[in-house]
This record gives C-alpha cells, structure tokens and sequence, in this order.
C-alpha cells in the first residue's frame, strides 16, 4: 500500500518541524520513513497511516534526529574531500603563482596607497564570488535549503579572516621579508578563496545533476 | 547492526558489493536487502548506512541519481567506474581476511 501525497507532505513537515532543515537530508528520511511505514502497512497494519507513522516516530525518532547530524557531518567531509581534491588539481599552484607575480607587477608599478588598496579587496573577491553563486543557486531552486551549499560558508568564512594575518604587515612594508608575507599571503588567500568558488559551482552542478530528471 | 563491531568494518564491502549485483539501489532497500540475504541476522541501522553511503559518494565510487517514486523524491545509487573497480579489491580483502581469520579460529577448514 503506497502513502498518499498528503500522508508524504505530512512526515516532511514533521521533519522540517524537528529541524531537519535541508531538503537534500530531509528528502532521503522522507523517503526512508515513508518506505518503512509502508511496509508495516503491506504486513498488515491497518490502522491506518496516522497510527503507524506514530509508532514508528516512538521508535526511531531519536535515531533520525542523530541521523540529521551524521548527515550534516558527511556534507562538511564532502566539501572537504572536494576542497582538497581541487587542491591538487596542477592548475591550483599555477594560480598561486600567477597571483604572486600579478601582486608582484602591481606593487613595483603603484603607489603604497594603491597597493594597500588592492590588497584590502583581496577577502571581498572571494565572498562576492560565493554570494554570486549561493544567490543564483537559490533562485533556481526556489530557496530551498540544501546542506552542502550552506556549509560551504564555513570554509568561506575562515578565508575570508585569512587575508587579515597577513595584511597587518603592509604597514611598513620596510623589509623584503614583509613583502614577501603580503604578497605569498594575500596570494595564498586568493587562491584559497577562488577554489571555493570552483568547487561551490562544482558542488553545485552535482546537485543539478542529481536533481536532472525532476519535472 | 547487530554484532556490529564485527560487520562494522565490512559495511563499505557489503554495500559496493549489493551495488555492483544491482544497477541502482535506495537506501531502504539495501537495509531491506541485507536483511533478508542474511535472514534477519544482520540489521542495517540508517544511523550507519546514510554517512557510509555519503562517504563513498563523496570518495566518487558511487553516483547518485534522483527519482520521483510513489508521490516522493527517491534517491539512488550506482557504482561509478572507480566504484566498480574498488569493489573487486574490497571483496578480495575481505576474502583474504575470512580466510586469514578462519586459519587462527579454525586451522582444519583453512
């Protein structure tokens, strides 16, 4: 006996009521509660979905609030592996370097001022590229909340403070030594925050590509 | 799981394994298919399933796909190629780990 669309509209606000908040998770419990319930119906259950749905929140709801949480887990692991994946992808160094030498070029041919200047907008650069693709994403999935994009704001968060370790010594800039720290740091957090970018609209395809045969 | 610190270790091998003699399974029935291969013995909590089953998506040996089935969405998932390969190295480890363990428990039958 198969659930009505009702009776699946009912368990998925139950859950997103119990703070399973992302429709990617929630979408999986849903079908593996509705899946239970209908075999415990099929076994001759028949008090009707009401009473079997109850019975088996008394039972497993504890489970699958833990479960929201492992899930939540595997989504940061999965940014993780994808971060370091695109980590060792040949053209990552190769950016690096082409940004110390474009920091390089920019800081013999520019005032102090302009220098500092260009440098302040390095953290900006990589937020902006992921409010871009957050705010397109969500828009086209009509602002659904989905587990992977959200926490891909952590990482950009911390990149986003990982320019300010370095900028505080343009100072003086007195040194070699300093100019070195800048230039790798600001290069460093560049490149960092770009392959965020990368692997958000990579993780982003992916869920797209999951989601290609949904009318 | 019952016995669980036992078939823990062997989960990834049990579900490559299912995976690879079918072409796409959802995570209920794979719970489902164990249950009735092993005749109720081993029971597959979704607590130790789902972070295992994202864990190997995440490692690209399994892809994903989603369905609308039976007025829900259902997702599904398959061998990948690397998946497909990893699977005929998990089930020799495997092997090679029954028969070790056979040797210590039972020296006659190894």
């Amino acid at each position: 006996m198969k659930l009505t669309k009702e009776d699946i509209q009912f368990i998925d606000n139950y859950l997103d009521n119990s703070d399973v908040i992302y429709a990617d998770i929630r979408m999986e419990m849903v079908d593996h509660v509705a899946s239970d319930i209908e075999s415990r119906m099929e076994s001759g259950d028949m008090r009707g979905f009401y009473y079997v749905f109850k019975d088996y929140m008394v039972e497993n709801k504890a489970q699958l609030l833990n479960d929201n949480k492992q899930f939540l887990k595997s989504a940061d692991k999965k940014i993780g592996k994808t971060f370091l994946k695109e980590l060792k992808n040949p053209i990552t160094p190769l950016l690096f370097l082409a940004l110390c030498i474009g920091f390089y070029v920019l800081y013999q041919n520019s005032s102090l001022e302009t220098f500092r200047a260009c440098l302040s907008i390095v953290p900006l650069i990589g937020l902006t590229g992921f409010i871009l693709t957050y705010v397109v994403y969500q828009g086209v999935k009509d602002n659904k909340r989905f587990s992977v994009v959200e926490r891909l704001a952590f990482p950009f968060l911390a990149f986003y403070q990982l320019p300010n370790l370095f900028l505080i010594r343009t100072r003086e800039l007195n040194e070699t030594s300093d100019l070195f720290w800048t230039i790798g740091g600001a290069s460093l957090a560049l490149t960092l925050m770009l392959v965020l970018v990368i692997i958000s609209v990579k993780l982003f395809m992916s869920y797209e590509s999951q989601f290609k045969n949904i009318t | 799981m019952s016995n669980s610190k036992l078939y823990k270790g062997s989960l990834t091998t049990i579900i490559l394994k299912l995976l690879n003699e079918n072409d796409k399974m959802y995570g209920y029935e794979i719970t489902q298919k164990v249950k009735e291969l092993t005749k109720g013995e081993l029971k597959i909590t979704e607590g130790a399933l789902y972070p295992a089953l994202h864990k190997l998506e995440a490692e690209g040996l399994l892809d994903v796909e989603v369905a609308k089935v039976d007025n829900r969405l259902r997702k599904y998932y398959k061998l990948t190629e690397t998946g497909t390969k990893e699977t005929v190295n998990k089930l020799e480890e495997l092997a090679e780990y029954i028969k070790t363990m056979q040797a210590l428990v039972n020296p006659k039958l190894a």
